[in-house]
C-alpha cells in the first residue's frame, strides 16, 4: 500500500487537477441549445425508415418494394441488396474480433431475419407519414422458421440453427457438426486438481443473468448527405465518430476519404454506440436518392434492434482453505451472443477471478447465438456477468469459514506481481486499497435493522489505451483551444482543459476544450473501455508540451537568446541558466501576440497509441430492507470504493461511479428483455423495461482511492467502467444476509425473492 | 386533411402554428418551432425529456397533440434561462456536475422549475418523488438530488443546504 | 398516429352531439392512455373529440361526500384540501397514479372511463361505492364497470362527476410495477355507511373486483386479524410479464392486510 496516495497529499502542487469546474460544454446542455443526433436539420433533408422483421427467425423468400418507391413522395428504397457483399474474416484482436459478413448482415438482413426488429429494407421520403406509409406497402415475404431465445436451449443438440454452417471455432478438433456454438474459449493457470484437493471448502453453483439494455436516454439518430461524386458527410450521435466513418465506408464500400462525420452530442451510450445500426442505411438511402436522409430510432426500435449485453448461464467453483486462502477456481460462461457471434465472453473469462491471486484457475467460456439482437458492449462488457457468479460464490465461501468477506477479499487481493489466467502478471496495485477502504468504512460495522442485511462484492476491468489525438492552438489573445477525437459523454472536455490548463500553468477559463470531427483532428478510437482520459489525455498533454517547446523557442528568439536558455513556469517562459533574470517573463498572452513575428501560428498535433493504462478495481457494499411479505428489495444504503489513479475532475469521476452503481442495481433488482413464445419481445419500452428512477435509490456513496498510474501525465486511470461489476453480486450478497436465501438468478426482482423466502435455501446445499 | 390554426404563448412569446392533429406538442416544438431542446427519449411519457409546464403544470409534451396547445401558456426548456442570466436550477446543475450527456437535462431542469414553483421547500424524498417522471441513466440521480436542493435553497435565499 | 380530425366542443352537449355523429369518433380527457395508444396505431378513430373545455372539472365537498368532475386531474385530487380532509385515502391514492407528469395530465373520469385493469381508481370507486353520472344517467360504481377496458358507457356517453360518500376509514395499499406504476395489485378497503368493502385492482382478469371473501370477515371484525386467514384462489387472476397469478393472490393478501392495519 505504499504506493496509495493520500487525496490531499496528491493534489498538492496541482493548480486544477483534482478540482471540479463546470464543464466548458455546460451551458447549452442546461439551456437546451446543445445539438444531438435528432437535432440537426440539414436543408432539404428527407426522413428514413426502417422496415423490421416481425418475426424472431425467418427466412426471407423475396422482397418486393415496387409498391413503395412508386408512392408519391417516396425518394429511395434500399434493402440488403445495394449494399456490398462482405468478406467472411474474423478482424482484430480476438477480444473484440469484427466479421463484416456478419456486420453488413445485422445493418440489413440478406438472407434470414434473425430477430424481431432485424431491419429488412428502407425508405426515405418527404415525410414521416410518407415514408411510414412506404414501409408499409413494401412486400417482404417470410418462412416463418423455428426460433431459439434462451442461451442453454441454443446450445441443446437439437437447438434450430441461426446459421447452417456455423463450426465452433478455438475446439481441437473442429467439430464435424454446426451448431449455435460460435466459439469456445478456455483460460488456466496451475492444476485444478491440485487446488481443489488442497481446499477445506469448495462451494460450486450455478447462477443466470438476464439480458439489460444500455438504455441510453438519447435513441440512436444520424444525418447523412452523399453527393454524386462518392463523397459525403455524415452526422451522427456515437461514441467515436472515426468509428462511424470507418465502419460506414467499409460497409458502404468507399474509401475511407470520401467520408467526413461531425460528432454531435451524444445522449448517453455505455457502449452501446461503440458500432453502426443507422448510419450505412442513412448514407445509402442518401445516395439513391441524392438527398441529406435523416434517420433517427424509437425506443422500441432501441430496445428490439440494437445491442442489449448478453445475458448469461454459468457455473463457477471455488476452493479455500479454512483460513481463508483461495486455492483453486474454476468457472464455465456461456453467453448469448445474439443473432452474430461476438458476445463479451471473453472478458467475463478474463476478468472472473482477476482480482484475486489464486494458483490455479480456469476460465471456460462458449459464444453462442440466438434469436436476439446482436449483443453490444455495455460498460466494462461481460466482467459484470462473470462477476456476479464468482462474487457470490466467494460470499458463501466466506460464510462458511466464518471469515468477514471483506478479509477474506483482502487476503487473495491481487497486487503488483500476481499471474493472471491470461498471461502477463499483473502490473499495478490498486485492488487491496479498495477494499480496505471499506474495511475502514464506519458503515461497514454500521448496525442494521430487522430484514436487513448488508453484502459487498468487487470487480475488475481491464480499461483501454489505444490511438487518440489531439490538437492545440494558442490564439492570438492567448486563449488556447484544445481539440481531440474523442466524443465527450460524460464531462471529458472538461477534464481534457484541466490537463491543458494544468500542464499549461494557465487558468482553466482560458482554455476551451472541443470534439473535432474526423475532418479536422488526428484519428481517435472510440470513447469506450474508459480510456479517453487516460489516452486521449495523454495526446492532451503532449500537444501541450510540443506547444511549451514552441513558446520557449518563440521567447528565446523575441530575447535573442539560446532556446535551452529558457523554461516555461507558471504560465511564463522565463530566462534560465546565465540569463537568469535578464528579461522580464513573457506570458502565454504575450508571447501570443508576437505569432506572427516568431513563425506564424501556435499549434501542435499529437497523436499517440496509449499504453501502459492501469486495470480499474472497484469494492462495494450496500444495505438492503427485503420486505418478507412482498420480497420487494429496498437499497438503503450503497457505498463503492474505486481506485481511479488520480481523479482529474472530482465531480465527473464520482458521477460516473454512482451512474454505474444504479445502472448495476438495475440490472440486479429489475431489468430484464422478457420475450414471449413466439421469441418476441415483450417490453420493448421504459413503461415496461424497468430503469430505476430517482424514487427508487437513496444516494450513492463514491468513495476515491487514488493510486496513481505512472504512465499517465497525472496519473489517470479510466473510471467509467469497473464500478457497474460488483452491485449485482454485492446485492445478492446483502440479500442473502438479510432473509438467509441465496438469489442466483437476475434480476432478483419480487417475485423471486418472495419465492425464496418461501422455498429451500439454494445456497445450502452447496 | 387541412392543417390546424394555433395560437399559444411560448417562452412568453405569443406563437402561432399549424399542425396535423397527429402531431404531439413536442413534433410541433422540435420540428416547426426548431426548439430542439425538449427530447425525445421514448416518445410515450416514461422518459420525461420533453418535460414542459404547460399552463403551470409539468407535462410531457409527447403526450400532448399540437392541437391541445392552443390558448396555453408554454415553458420550455429555452424559456427557463432569463436573457443571458441563468436560472438557479440550470446553475445548480451545472456546478453540482448533475449532468453527464445532458439528454435528460432539458426534461430535469424543466420538471425541477416546476416543482420548486410548487413546492419551494422540498424535503429529498419530495424531490425524488417529484424527479421519478424523469430517466436519467448517467448520473444515479446523486447529484440531479442535491443540484436540486441547493437549487430550492438558493430561491428560497437560503445557504447552500450541503 | 394515423390522421384523424378533432373538435374541441365548448360544451358537454356539444361534446356527446360530436361523439354520437359518428360512431367511430373518440374522446380525449386528459390524453395519457389515447395518445400513446394512438402513437400505436391500436386505434384509428376518425374524430378526436376533446373535453379541455367542457367545464367538467372540479371538486366539491358535500355533506358525508366528496364529488370530483371527470376532467379533474389526479394531481388535483391529491392536493385538494377537501379530498384529504373527506376521503384522504383517496387523495393518497391520486398521488400515486403515475408520475409527476401524469398526473398533471390525467383525469379521473379518463382513467374510470378507460377502466385499465391495473388503473387506481376503479379500487377507490368500487370500494367507496361511487355514484358515476354521465351525461345521461347515474351509475354505481358496481355496476359501472364490466372487465377489462369495459364500463357500461355508451359510445356517446360522457362521465361528468363521480361522487364518493364519505369512509369512516378507508385506505388504498399499491404494489407497483416499478417502471409504470401501475399496481401490480391495488387494495382499496373502506367502511362506509353501506359496509365494508375491498376492491382489487391490478389482479383481476376481469379488471377491478370486490374481494367479498374479506368483505365478510371484515364486517364482523375489521382489522388484519381478521383477514389473516382469507385465501383468494389464484384461478381468475392475471398472470403477466411482471408477475404471475400466484404471486398476484399472495400480494392481495400482503395488501388487504396492510391497507385495514392502516385503516383502522
Amino acid at each position: 500500500m505504499d504506493d496509495q496516495v493520500n487525496v490531499a497529499e496528491a493534489r498538492k502542487g496541482f493548480k486544477w487537477v483534482g478540482t471540479s469546474p463546470v464543464r466548458p460544454d455546460g451551458v447549452p446542455k442546461v439551456t437546451g441549445r446543445a445539438m444531438y443526433g435528432a437535432d440537426m436539420k440539414m436543408p432539404g433533408t428527407l426522413v428514413g425508415k426502417i422496415l423490421r422483421s416481425p418475426h424472431a427467425h425467418a427466412r426471407i423468400v423475396s422482397i418486393d418494394t415496387s409498391r413503395a418507391a412508386a408512392l408519391p413522395g417516396v425518394r429511395a428504397v434500399i434493402t440488403a441488396a445495394d449494399f456490398p457483399e462482405q468478406n467472411f474474416e474474423y478482424i482484430g484482436p480476438e477480444r473484440v474480433a469484427v466479421n463484416f459478413w456478419h456486420v453488413t448482415r445485422n445493418i440489413m438482413a440478406r438472407e434470414k431475419a434473425l430477430y424481431e426488429g432485424h431491419a429488412v429494407a428502407a425508405v426515405a421520403a418527404i415525410s414521416d407519414s410518407v415514408a411510414a406509409a412506404a414501409c408499409a406497402l413494401i412486400d417482404v415475404q417470410y418462412e416463418v422458421l423455428p426460433h431459439v431465445i434462451d442461451v442453454d436451449a441454443a446450445m441443446a443438440p437439437d437447438a434450430p440453427l441461426l446459421f447452417a454452417d456455423m463450426i465452433t471455432r478455438g475446439v481441437e478438433p473442429a467439430p464435424t457438426r454446426p451448431s449455435n456454438v460460435s466459439k469456445r474459449l478456455e483460460f488456466k493457470i496451475g492444476d485444478l486438481d491440485t487446488g481443489f484437493a488442497a481446499a477445506d471448502v469448495v462451494i460450486e453453483h450455478e447462477f443466470k443473468t438476464a439480458t439489460v439494455h444500455q438504455a441510453y436516454i438519447e435513441p440512436h439518430a444520424c444525418s447523412a448527405r452523399i453527393e454524386a461524386d462518392g463523397q459525403g458527410e455524415i452526422w451522427a450521435s456515437s461514441q467515436g465518430h472515426f468509428a462511424v466513418r470507418a465502419l460506414t465506408a467499409k460497409l458502404m464500400g468507399m474509401p475511407v476519404g470520401d467520408l467526413r462525420v461531425y460528432p454531435a452530442e451524444i445522449g448517453g451510450g455505455f457502449g452501446g454506440k461503440t458500432v453502426v445500426y443507422l448510419e450505412p442505411v442513412a448514407a445509402m438511402l442518401s445516395k439513391k436518392s441524392g438527398f441529406p436522409v435523416r434517420l433517427a430510432m424509437s425506443r422500441e426500435e432501441v430496445f428490439r434492434a440494437t445491442g442489449p449485453t448478453s445475458g448469461a448461464s454459468m457455473w463457477v467453483k471455488i476452493g479455500v482453505t479454512k483460513d481463508g486462502k483461495l486455492v483453486a477456481a474454476d468457472g464455465v460462461f456461456k453467453f448469448q451472443a445474439g443473432a452474430f457471434p461476438g458476445s463479451p465472453v471473453m472478458n467475463a473469462c478474463l476478468c472472473a477471478f482477476a482480482p484475486y491471486d489464486i494458483a490455479n484457475a480456469r476460465a471456460v467460456g462458449y459464444d453462442v447465438v440466438c434469436n436476439r439482437p446482436k449483443a453490444a458492449a455495455y460498460r466494462a462488457p461481460g466482467s459484470p456477468i462473470s462477476a456476479f457468479a464468482v462474487e457470490s460464490v466467494l460470499d458463501m465461501l466466506a460464510k462458511k469459514i466464518g471469515m468477514d468477506p471483506l478479509e477474506l477479499r483482502l487476503k487473495n487481493a491481487a497486487r503488483i506481481g500476481t499471474p493472471t489466467i491470461f498471461g502477463p502478471k499483473h502490473a499495478h496495485n490498486g485492488y487491496p486499497e479498495t477494499v480496505q477502504a471499506l474495511l475502514d468504512h464506519p458503515g461497514y460495522r454500521a448496525p442494521l435493522g430487522k430484514n436487513q442485511g448488508r453484502g459487498a462484492a468487487s470487480g475488475y476491468w481491464f480499461n483501454g489505451g489505444g490511438e487518440s489525438s489531439a490538437t492545440m492552438q494558442v490564439n492570438a489573445d492567448g486563449t488556447v483551444l484544445v481539440a481531440t477525437g474523442s466524443p465527450d459523454i460524460g464531462g471529458s472536455r472538461a477534464s481534457m482543459a484541466i490537463m491543458a490548463a494544468e500542464t499549461l500553468g494557465v487558468d482553466y477559463k482560458q482554455v476551451r476544450a472541443i470534439v473535432a470531427d474526423t475532418g479536422s483532428v488526428g484519428y481517435t478510437h472510440v470513447t469506450g473501455g474508459s480510456r479517453v482520459t487516460f489516452a486521449t489525455g495523454t495526446a492532451v498533454v503532449d500537444a501541450t508540451k510540443t506547444i511549451i517547446k514552441d513558446l520557449c523557442r518563440r521567447a528565446a528568439m523575441i530575447w535573442d537568446v539560446d532556446p535551452e536558455a529558457v523554461v516555461w513556469e507558471d504560465g511564463h517562459a522565463r530566462p534560465a541558466g546565465a540569463n537568469a533574470g535578464a528579461f522580464p517573463p513573457l506570458s502565454l498572452k504575450d508571447i501570443a501576440a508576437k505569432a506572427a513575428q516568431t513563425g506564424g501560428s501556435i499549434t501542435a498535433a499529437a497523436s499517440v497509441n496509449a499504453g501502459g493504462q492501469a486495470p480499474g478495481f472497484s469494492t462495494q457494499f450496500c444495505d438492503v430492507e427485503v420486505d418478507p411479505e412482498t420480497g420487494k428489495v429496498t437499497i438503503l444504503r450503497f457505498v463503492a470504493a474505486q481506485d481511479v489513479g488520480r481523479a482529474i475532475h472530482p465531480a465527473y469521476v464520482e458521477g460516473q461511479i454512482q451512474g454505474g452503481v444504479v445502472q448495476g442495481i438495475g440490472w440486479a433488482l429489475n431489468e430484464e428483455y422478457i420475450y414471449n413464445a413466439r421469441g418476441l419481445l415483450d417490453n420493448p419500452g421504459f413503461l415496461d423495461y424497468r430503469c430505476p428512477v430517482a424514487s427508487d435509490l437513496p444516494m450513492i456513496e463514491a468513495v476515491l482511492v487514488e493510486v496513481p498510474n505512472p504512465a499517465h501525465p497525472y496519473g489517470a486511470k479510466g473510471v467509467g467502467e469497473v464500478n457497474i461489476c460488483p452491485p449485482m453480486a454485492a446485492i445478492a450478497n446483502a440479500i442473502e444476509n438479510a432473509i438467509g436465501r441465496r438469489l442466483t438468478e437476475l434480476p432478483m426482482s419480487p417475485p423471486k425473492v418472495l419465492a425464496a423466502i418461501d422455498g429451500p435455501d439454494a445456497g445450502a446445499g452447496a | 386533411m387541412s392543417k390546424h390554426h394555433v395560437t399559444t404563448t411560448i417562452n412568453g412569446e405569443e406563437t402561432e402554428f399549424l399542425c396535423e392533429t397527429q402531431e404531439t406538442l413536442l413534433d410541433v416544438l422540435r420540428n416547426t418551432l426548431n426548439l430542439t431542446g425538449s427530447k425525445e427519449g421514448c416518445a410515450s411519457g416514461d422518459c420525461g425529456a420533453c418535460s414542459v409546464i404547460a399552463d403551470g403544470t409539468l407535462v410531457c409534451s409527447c403526450l400532448m397533440l399540437g392541437v391541445e396547445a392552443e390558448g396555453k401558456t408554454i415553458t420550455t426548456v429555452e424559456g427557463i434561462a432569463d436573457g443571458e442570466t441563468l436560472h438557479p436550477v440550470q446553475r445548480q446543475f451545472l456546478e453540482h456536475a448533475a449532468l453527464q450527456c445532458g439528454f435528460c437535462t432539458p426534461g430535469f431542469i424543466v420538471a425541477t422549475k416546476a416543482l420548486l414553483d410548487a413546492n419551494p421547500d422540498p424535503t429529498e424524498e419530495e424531490a425524488r418523488y417529484w424527479l421519478a417522471g424523469n430517466l436519467c441513466r448517467c448520473t444515479g440521480y446523486d447529484k440531479i438530488i442535491r443540484a436540486v436542493m441547493d437549487a430550492a435553497a438558493e430561491m428560497r435565499g437560503e445557504a447552500r443546504a450541503a | 398516429m394515423y390522421d384523424f380530425a378533432y373538435q374541441k366542443p365548448s360544451n358537454v352537449a356539444d361534446a356527446v352531439a360530436a361523439l354520437g355523429a359518428d360512431p367511430e369518433a373518440k374522446a380525449v380527457a386528459g390524453g395519457m392512455t389515447l395518445i400513446p395508444v394512438l402513437k400505436q396505431r391500436l386505434n384509428r378513430p376518425s374524430v378526436v373529440v376533446d373535453l379541455a373545455k367542457t367545464g367538467l372539472a372540479g371538486i366539491t365537498a358535500g355533506a358525508g361526500s366528496i364529488t370530483i368532475g371527470a376532467m379533474t386531474t389526479h394531481a388535483a385530487v391529491a392536493h385538494s384540501a377537501d379530498v384529504q380532509r373527506v376521503i384522504p385515502a383517496l387523495a393518497a391514492l391520486a398521488g400515486l397514479i403515475g408520475d409527476e407528469q401524469v398526473r398533471h395530465r390525467g383525469t379521473i373520469g379518463g382513467s374510470l372511463a378507460n377502466n385499465d385493469p391495473a388503473a387506481d381508481y376503479p379500487a377507490a370507486a368500487l370500494a367507496l361505492g361511487a355514484t358515476i353520472t354521465t351525461t345521461k344517467r347515474a351509475i354505481k360504481a358496481d355496476d359501472f364497470f364490466q372487465g377489462m377496458f369495459t364500463t357500461a358507457l355508451e359510445p356517446d356517453e360522457l362521465i361528468t362527476k363521480v361522487e364518493f360518500p364519505a369512509a369512516t376509514k378507508a385506505n388504498y395499499q399499491k404494489f407497483r410495477n416499478p417502471a409504470s406504476r401501475y399496481a401490480i395489485v391495488g387494495v382499496f378497503v373502506a367502511q362506509t355507511a353501506a359496509g365494508v368493502r375491498v376492491a382489487v385492482t391490478g389482479a383481476g382478469q376481469g379488471g377491478v373486483f370486490r374481494h367479498t371473501a374479506m368483505e365478510a370477515a371484515l364486517s364482523k371484525n375489521f382489522s388484519a386479524d381478521a383477514i389473516a386467514d382469507v385465501v383468494t384462489p389464484a384461478d381468475d387472476l392475471n398472470g403477466d410479464i411482471h408477475a404471475s397469478s400466484e404471486y398476484r393472490a399472495h400480494l392481495i393478501g400482503v395488501m388487504a392486510r396492510r391497507a385495514v392495519a392502516a385503516a383502522a
